[in-house]
């Protein structure tokens, strides 16, 4: 169904189940990418996707054309995420910690990754980095922002946040011995 | 590398980059869609039914009032409510076969299965319109409550359906194939024209000695002729059993048994002829001749004789006339809507058959007994009218007719033909 994304809200406004469906034809791969981002199974992502677009078709009526469709429905998705992993946030309190290994050349180790390399290595990561790396790095949040949406301090995030590209180049690294048959693992 | 740019590499990696998203997940949200319309659903059916309830029991109640009340004269109407929202009006076990459970996703506390059903069989018109056999049709999401174990085989778990709104077409109540079969109960009531002529019969049942007493006279009273009757219209009661077939997707024939109780009051004249004799009274012939009615009153020093007082006048008697009969209608019906809330247009005749007629003087029993001969044995009616049908649950149906009945033969011996309105109720039962 190829319609203008006015008259997709509107029809989503009045709870038309086409237009409804056109637009999750439209975003849910996208969206589902950022599930996985914030999941550490399938399955959790699925779960993600499914309840944030509930919520969308929800909360339609209030969309405001301030921002586009996209970034908010983005933001439903993230909010969402963060909602799911949360308890497990809370289970796991993240802590200020001291870096041992400073790697300097962690940032172009992981950079050189492709985004689906890179992607599989952040759902590795503990609940706690993997959550402050895709709100920092990816979504582009500021640190004070992040502690306050995780109720968590400034130096918590920046910390967990250093913590989570040493992990990716560790990582990066035991992948390239592992495919080089070096048998250190 | 420069501040900033790597998480900005790191941006640009994941930028317009999709997944592919399981199409299982749409199912999941479009159930959740159909849960809160459904939600706002029931809220309103709540409402709407405890409405009709309301409706219904005034609506008994205000029949049986009237009908057990003898100062009711004239039309009497019943009216019930339909709540048109309900929405189990579809038997899915008849209609429909689930063919295999498509996927299935946790939801909260809940198992949702999506299945995949198709139509059972070609023959069952769905909007007036024959289905083709195997055409491929999603049902309505199965909310199963998960017990022990998620992955607990389907067989086992309860299923409680929930109706995916506007995905489906409502369909006929034609749940069988072939013609469908009926009975029910009936009642109802209306008015009854029962102007009569022709007092003949009447003035059989008149009692000289009670009219005698009505009037107060010592003498002798012979009454002749009644003249014009008049009486109001009546309420006419009847209940009955009533049975039906359906002849194709439209046509109906319909019959029964029915007994009707005919309730009007009215009055008449009685002429009447006064004797009696006045003693100790002189008696003198004044202006010549006797008139008749005329009291005659001596003069004084007259010679006293007794005298033979005739007087002839009308004496107005109240009536009450009850009629009690059978009928046998026979009708041929056409449904012009046939869904939940049901049309039926509807046209035959009827033969009715007297059971009693008593006419009396409520207050005085001038007039008693029976009084068959006002009435013919048999009669026999021209019948239309409309019938109103709610499917209330599986097979059962509430009706609501109004007809107009008219003398074919008249039920009365004398020349007018009565006629009645009758507004029944009823409840029927599809059989087959």
């Amino acid at each position: 169904m190829l319609v203008s994304e006015d008259k997709l809200i509107k029809g989503c406004q009045k709870g038309k189940r086409e237009f409804q469906q056109a637009l999750y034809d439209k975003y849910c791969d996208g969206m589902y990418l950022v599930a996985l981002r914030y999941s550490k199974m399938q399955q959790e992502a699925e779960d993600i996707l499914q309840e944030a677009f509930i919520k969308v078709f929800k909360n339609i009526k209030d969309f405001r054309k301030d921002s586009s469709l996209a970034y908010w429905i983005k933001r439903i998705v993230v909010n969402t995420a963060l909602n799911h992993q949360r308890s497990k946030l809370y289970l796991y309190p993240m802590v200020d910690i001291t870096e041992l290994d400073h790697w300097s050349d962690r940032e172009s180790i992981i950079s050189g990754l492709n985004h689906s390399d890179l992607l599989s290595l952040i759902r590795e990561l503990p609940t706690g980095c993997q959550v402050i790396f895709n709100l920092f790095a990816v979504e582009g949040y500021k640190h004070h922002e992040i502690a306050k949406m995780l109720e968590i301090s400034e130096g918590t995030s920046k910390s967990q946040y250093s913590r989570a590209k040493s992990l990716l180049a560790e990582k990066v690294l035991n992948r390239e011995r592992y495919n080089y048959g070096t048998g250190e693992l | 590398m420069g501040p900033g740019s790597f998480e900005d590499n790191i941006r640009e990696k994941f930028e317009n980059q999709t997944y592919k998203s399981p199409e299982a997940i749409w199912d999941g949200i479009e159930g959740d869609l159909n849960l809160g319309l459904l939600a706002s659903y029931e809220a309103s059916q709540s409402r709407y039914k405890w409405m009709a309830v309301a409706a219904i029991m005034i609506a008994v109640s205000s029949w049986a009032f009237h009908f057990y009340s003898y100062e009711f004269l004239g039309n009497h109407k019943t009216e019930t409510s339909y709540n048109a929202l309900l929405s189990n009006d579809i038997d899915y076990s008849n209609y429909f076969l689930p063919v295999e459970v498509r996927s299935s996703r946790r939801i909260a506390d809940k198992q949702l299965l999506i299945v995949e059903v198709y139509k059972k069989s070609e023959s069952i018109p769905v909007d007036d319109e024959v289905i083709s056999d195997f055409e491929p049709y999603r049902l309505a999401n199965h909310m199963v409550p998960i017990k022990n174990k998620p992955g607990l085989a389907v067989a086992n778990q309860e299923v409680y359906p929930y109706i995916q709104a506007g995905y489906y077409a409502r369909s006929s109540k034609n749940t069988a194939e072939g013609t469908k079969l009926w009975a029910g109960v009936e009642a109802g009531a209306g008015n009854f024209n029962s102007t009569m002529s022709g007092s003949d019969a009447i003035s059989g049942g008149v009692n000289p000695l009670n009219l005698a007493n009505a009037i107060g006279s010592d003498g002798f009273v012979n009454p002749t002729t009644v003249v014009n009757p008049q009486m109001n219209n009546g309420l006419a009661t009847t209940v009955g059993l009533d049975f039906g077939l359906k002849l194709g997707s439209r046509w109906t024939l319909e019959s029964g048994i029915a007994y009707t109780n005919v309730d009007s009051r009215g009055s008449a004249s009685i002429n009447v002829l006064d004797v009696y004799t006045v003693n100790d009274r002189e008696i003198s012939d004044t202006d010549g001749g006797l008139l008749s009615g005329s009291p005659v009153i001596p003069d004084e020093g007259s010679r006293e004789a007794p005298l033979q007082i005739t007087e002839m006048y009308d004496h107005e008697v109240d009536l009450r006339n009850t009629v009690r009969f059978t009928s046998i209608p026979l009708k041929a019906g056409y449904f012009i809507l046939d869904r939940k809330v049901s049309l039926r247009v509807n046209a035959g005749v009827a033969a009715n058959y007297l059971v009693e007629s008593q006419l009396n003087d409520p207050s005085r029993g001038i007039i008693s007994g029976s009084q068959n001969d006002l009435y013919n044995d048999w009669s026999f009616d021209g019948v239309g009218g409309f019938e109103l049908g709610y499917a209330l649950f599986n097979k059962f149906d509430l009706t609501l007719e109004p007809n107009y009945r008219h003398s074919i033969t008249p039920i009365s011996s004398s020349q007018t033909s009565p006629s009645r309105f009758i507004i029944q109720t009823g409840l029927r039962y599809t059989l087959k």
